[in-house]
């Protein structure tokens, strides 16, 4: 569709010519760009079609000489910028070097809004200010917490312990309710709290909703109750381990979350290509039910909110039986941890595969249906959900939607189509697009996913080859694709091959690397820094709910009470991975 | 008068249940032994109350108890109609057939304005 | 006053079975939904305690009694105590003159709708104050919704009754429910549906279920008016909710089904108890239970099938098409009765 990399790394660099420091061509096009330059070459980026931010960290290269010179920073910070274009998918990397000195970047938030909590999130856990950021507060930690956590000096015990949630609520109103009205002082509006403990919120996370009367004319949104660190802990363990982690983030579909990671280490070890197939095709299908399950919960939990509780009983019965795949195929039910590096950790045995297609062949279909009959040409629900939250294209892509709730604004957008990986380039499926943009729409594209979903399933159970379902370890034997335990008995080169493999873990090549998958959510991205040791420099989670929830203050604006609820439940938050 | 005082004494049976489940619920019921401060906050899903819930409201339906106060009073004045309709016939009717035409004209402004406006 | 005592014997004996009766028809009905809810969602129910789950409710009404009698402090007490026994006590009150037999209503009086309609109406009270009164937000805005949801379908309410008492002429219950004897046409559903429609609709409204039960929507406003009751408290609303679900059932019954009548059999229920027609009683109290069962379980299968209104269509709902088509109703209705 869009450019080479080079082609575009050549564009970009007659475009922006004199606003960088350095360009070159890794897994992305890099460019290195001073502070002072970096509106200037945004602005560049913005008018030549790149409409999206779609991710925006730090990283604390602290006293690693060998990973600054990499980075081509001479500074100890550096926040780095994914641009993406869409619906070209073209990827721009930007370096911005930030000095410890002086830790401030220019904002990027007028140019990009997606890019506001980004800003807050880096700012909090690295302490880099962004200027001219009209919002800039801590997100994930209390207000009065001391220290930034991903610096590497932060230490990981002996902090004394912090109990507490301090929170100064700021609110951001509609047009025309700007009023300033201080939050404490008594008036006709009334200042609600919406979560950690409410029944809307499937997860904790807090709202502070004003109202006049019924309407919300003011939201503000406190995320962080479940932070907990996964990136600073993906640090202090190595590589494989943090396979684990990575169920925590969207608990609802953990497999998706297993297999991107996974695929993304496998890439950057480069063994990708020497998986067997057998082992991708398990992962496709067990991914692809967890993103029905995934979606099953969401339109289910809405539909409660919604007051049908009906059909979430319904869909509750097939997620049950999907959840016994998962037990029967990897061991576990919610947090999977289904994958292992160069492979997944169980086969599915032939009962395993006949509940799979008494799944999506006999119950699926028949929830989907008696859901739809209860829901989909409701007069109630359509009047609930019709023209309630709507986000346009333009809005959606700018605040970095990705995933159902990006094509629910009619944007055919689908990592699995548009930069294939695992195995989807090899199934005919469809990208479910809805047009409006509103509660409706999501929820339309949801239910269709999932029967798209069901179709790579069948296709996928129908061409399974059988080459095994790991590495061969012959290949690469510091891996943990472990030889056979007859021959580590037997054998003593197989015996220090699974001493190796187990002492040392996978180590990627020196380097970092981004990869991005479509989760239930959107797009889930790891992006990992290797410095050559046994444990990651620095991963960094791009979460799908994080950019979207971020709009949801904007999007409940206005509308009734009882409309929020819809409108949560049509965005799917996840709070484990908006937290992390 | 007669019937008056069996529905006291209905009244009154009935306002008995309730006040003895309630009375018997406080006399049976369990006492805390410990007790947390924050229990006695009022629920706001967890969090401390921004704002004391006795306030100043917009009351943004008052213009639909204007409007019930018209249309409850228009049911009321037409009970005793009831026991007559047989009475008045045809000549009862029609007057009843009047007296609607005036409310249904004030039922449309009322629809064609307050209401559109929600 | 010359009450004979016989009278008052017989009147507090009447009373006291339509008591009793109401009172058990709680656990059963929550007993009914629970096992409903359970056919309708694909699911078992309650199981474990009694046979088929049988002694669940009583367990819950143990439970009830037993938990702390929690009142929040800044609450202003008197109406938080005297909030849940209004809910809970005004559809008794309407018992008062709903002839299930006419042996079975306490008190047979010349205007029973006009009682019926004055105690019922009251029941909104309990709602707006026990919101009120527990210093909360939510409950605040529950019984905000509640008031005015209640106003706003009031006037269908009593609007499709006037209009059933205009079709007969009366407004005693026994003569309505005497003059739908004999043959099913004769029943107020035939000769005047879309009077029922408002009033089966309204009723919904009333009883604050759903579709309709914005007043303590939890997804929204975590449990409404009652979000700061809890045991005995609590339970009067719930009991409150069904019992006015039940008045509104019965109410229908007279005023639509043709109350103890059987269609198309001529079934004559003298006014006067005698010894020999306790079967023919008997027949009758069966037959008022078995529609009042039907009905009572099709708003169960309701709410669990539809979700909920948002506030402003509910208001715009019965201004905008309700109100209109009870005038129209109370209209076919005189017409019916004059021609």
């Amino acid at each position: 569709m869009g450019k080479t990399k080079s082609e575009l790394l050549e564009n970009i660099k007659v475009l922006c010519n004199g606003l960088y420091e350095d360009a070159r061509l890794r897994d992305m096009v890099e460019f290195v760009v001073k502070p002072q330059n970096l509106i200037m070459f945004e602005t560049k980026l913005k008018n030549d079609g790149f409409n999206m931010i779609l991710d925006l960290f730090g990283v604390d290269f602290y006293d690693n000489q060998r990973l600054k010179d990499y980075a081509g920073v001479k500074e100890r910070f550096a926040v780095i910028y994914h641009f993406l274009k869409i619906p070209q998918n073209e990827r721009v990397r930007v370096i911005v070097p930030v000095s410890e000195e002086n830790p401030s970047v220019p904002s990027s938030v007028r140019l990009f809004r997606g890019a506001d909590w980004f800003e807050r999130e880096v700012y909090d856990l690295l302490g880099i200010k962004f200027e001219g950021h009209p919002d800039l507060r801590r997100i994930m930690l209390p207000e009065d917490f001391e220290g930034h956590p991903l610096r590497k000096d932060f230490p990981t015990k002996g902090v004394k312990e912090y109990v507490g949630t301090k929170y100064t609520p700021r609110l951001v109103r509609l047009p025309g309710k700007e009023k300033p009205q201080d939050v404490f002082e008594e008036g006709a509006r009334m200042i609600i709290n919406v979560g950690p403990t409410h029944p809307a919120t499937h997860g904790t996370f807090r709202m502070i909703f004003e109202l006049e009367g019924e309407d919300i004319v003011g939201a503000d949104l406190e995320i962080g109750y479940l932070h907990r660190g996964v990136e600073k802990n993906g640090e202090n363990m190595r590589w494989e381990d943090f396979i684990p982690m990575t169920d925590r983030l969207n608990y609802l579909s953990a497999y998706l979350n297993n297999m991107i990671y996974t695929e993304m280490l496998e890439r950057f070890l480069g063994i990708w290509d020497d998986v067997p197939q057998r082992a991708k095709f398990i992962r496709v299908i067990l991914a692809e039910l967890s993103r029905i399950a995934d979606h099953l919960v969401s339109i289910g939990t809405m539909a409660v909110d919604l007051g049908a509780l009906t059909p979430f009983w319904y869909f509750f019965k097939v997620r049950e039986e999907i959840y016994s795949v998962f037990e029967w195929a990897v061991g576990a039910r919610l947090t999977t941890s289904g994958t292992s590096v160069g492979g997944v950790r169980r086969d599915l045995d032939e009962k395993t595969i006949e509940k799979i297609k008494w799944i999506i062949d006999d119950i699926l279909p028949k929830a989907l249906k008696d859901v739809d009959s209860l829901l989909t040409k409701n007069r109630i629900f359509i009047d609930r959900t019709r023209g309630i939250g709507v986000i346009s294209a333009q809005e959606a892509i700018e605040w970095g939607f990705t995933g159902p709730s990006l094509r629910g604004s009619g944007v055919a957008w689908d990592i699995r189509k548009v930069q294939p990986y695992g195995l989807y380039e090899l199934f005919d499926f469809e990208v479910p697009v809805a047009t409006e943009g509103d509660v409706y729409s999501r929820y339309l594209v949801r239910m269709e996913e999932m029967v798209q979903s069901a179709k790579i399933i069948r296709q996928a159970l129908e061409n399974m080859p059988q080459d095994g379902i790991r590495i061969k370890s012959d290949k690469f034997a510091s891996l943990p694709s472990l030889p056979d335990k007859k021959l580590v008995y037997t054998q003593i080169e197989a015996l220090i091959h699974h001493f190796k493999g187990i002492v040392e873990g996978v180590v990627p090549p020196f380097g970092w690397f981004y990869f991005g998958g479509e989760a239930a959510n959107g797009e889930l991205g790891f992006f990992a820094i290797s410095d050559g040791k046994r444990t990651p420099w620095r991963i960094r989670i791009r979460p799908p709910c994080f950019a979207i929830y971020q709009a949801f203050r904007y999007m409940v604006l206005g509308h009734k009470l009882a409309d929020f609820v819809g409108i949560l439940g049509s965005i799917n938050i996840v709070a484990g991975e908006l937290d992390r | 008068m007669d019937k008056i005082i069996f529905v006291m004494i209905y009244f009154f049976l009935a306002v008995f249940i309730g006040v003895a489940m309630v009375i018997l619920h406080i006399i049976l019921s369990e006492k805390p032994k410990m007790v947390e401060k924050d229990k006695y906050l009022p629920f706001e899903s967890g969090m401390k109350p921004l704002q004391p819930a006795y306030n100043r409201l917009p009351v943004k339906f008052y213009i639909y108890a204007l409007a019930f106060l018209i249309f409850d009073i228009e049911v009321a004045l037409l009970f005793p109609y009831v026991p007559l309709v047989k009475d008045l016939g045809k000549f009862g009717f029609f007057e009843i057939l009047f007296f609607f035409t005036i409310l249904f004209l004030a039922y449309i402004y009322l629809r064609e304005t307050a209401i559109k406006e929600k | 006053m010359g009450i004979e005592t016989s009278e008052l014997v017989a009147f507090l004996v009447r009373s006291a079975v339509v008591i009793f009766l109401l009172l058990n028809i709680v656990p059963l009905m929550v007993f009914v939904e629970r096992k409903i809810a359970a056919f309708v969602q694909d699911r078992i129910g309650p199981e474990k305690s009694g046979i088929y789950g049988l002694i669940q409710p009583l367990a819950d009404a143990v439970k009830f009694f037993l938990k702390e009698a929690f009142i929040p402090p800044e609450a202003n007490k008197f109406i938080y105590y005297i909030s849940p026994i209004i809910t809970a006590v005004t559809p008794i009150l309407g018992f008062v003159v709903i002839p299930i037999v006419p042996i079975l209503q306490p008190i047979s009086s010349e205007l029973s709708a006009l009682t019926l309609i004055a105690f019922a109406s009251m029941g909104v009270w309990g709602l707006l104050l026990g919101g009120w009164s527990s210093n909360n937000k939510f409950s605040l805005l529950g019984s905000l919704r509640s008031a005015s949801q209640f106003i706003s379908y009031e006037v269908p309410l009593s609007a499709s009754i006037l209009a059933m008492l205009i079709l007969y002429g009366t407004f005693d219950f026994l003569k309505i429910v005497q003059a739908q004897e004999g043959s099913i046409f004769k029943w107020g559903i035939f000769l005047n549906p879309l009077a029922f429609l408002v009033f089966f609709i309204a009723s919904l409204a009333e009883s604050a279920r759903i579709p309709f039960d914005l007043p303590e929507a939890e997804g929204e406003i975590v449990a409404g008016y009652h979000t700061e009751y809890s045991g005995m408290k609590f339970a009067l609303f719930f009991m409150g909710e069904y019992m006015h679900l039940t008045l509104a059932s019965a109410l229908m019954i007279i005023l639509f089904l043709g109350g103890w009548n059987i269609p198309f059999i001529k079934f004559d229920l003298p006014e006067d108890y005698l010894f020999e027609d306790v079967i023919e009683y008997a027949v009758g109290f069966v037959v008022f239970s078995v529609k009042l069962f039907l009905l009572l379980g099709f708003y169960v299968l309701i709410r669990w099938t539809l979700p909920r209104f948002r506030f402003d269509q509910l208001i715009r709902f019965s201004w905008g098409v309700l109100i209109l088509l009870a005038l129209i109703s109370i209209l076919i209705s005189g017409v019916i009765a004059v021609f």
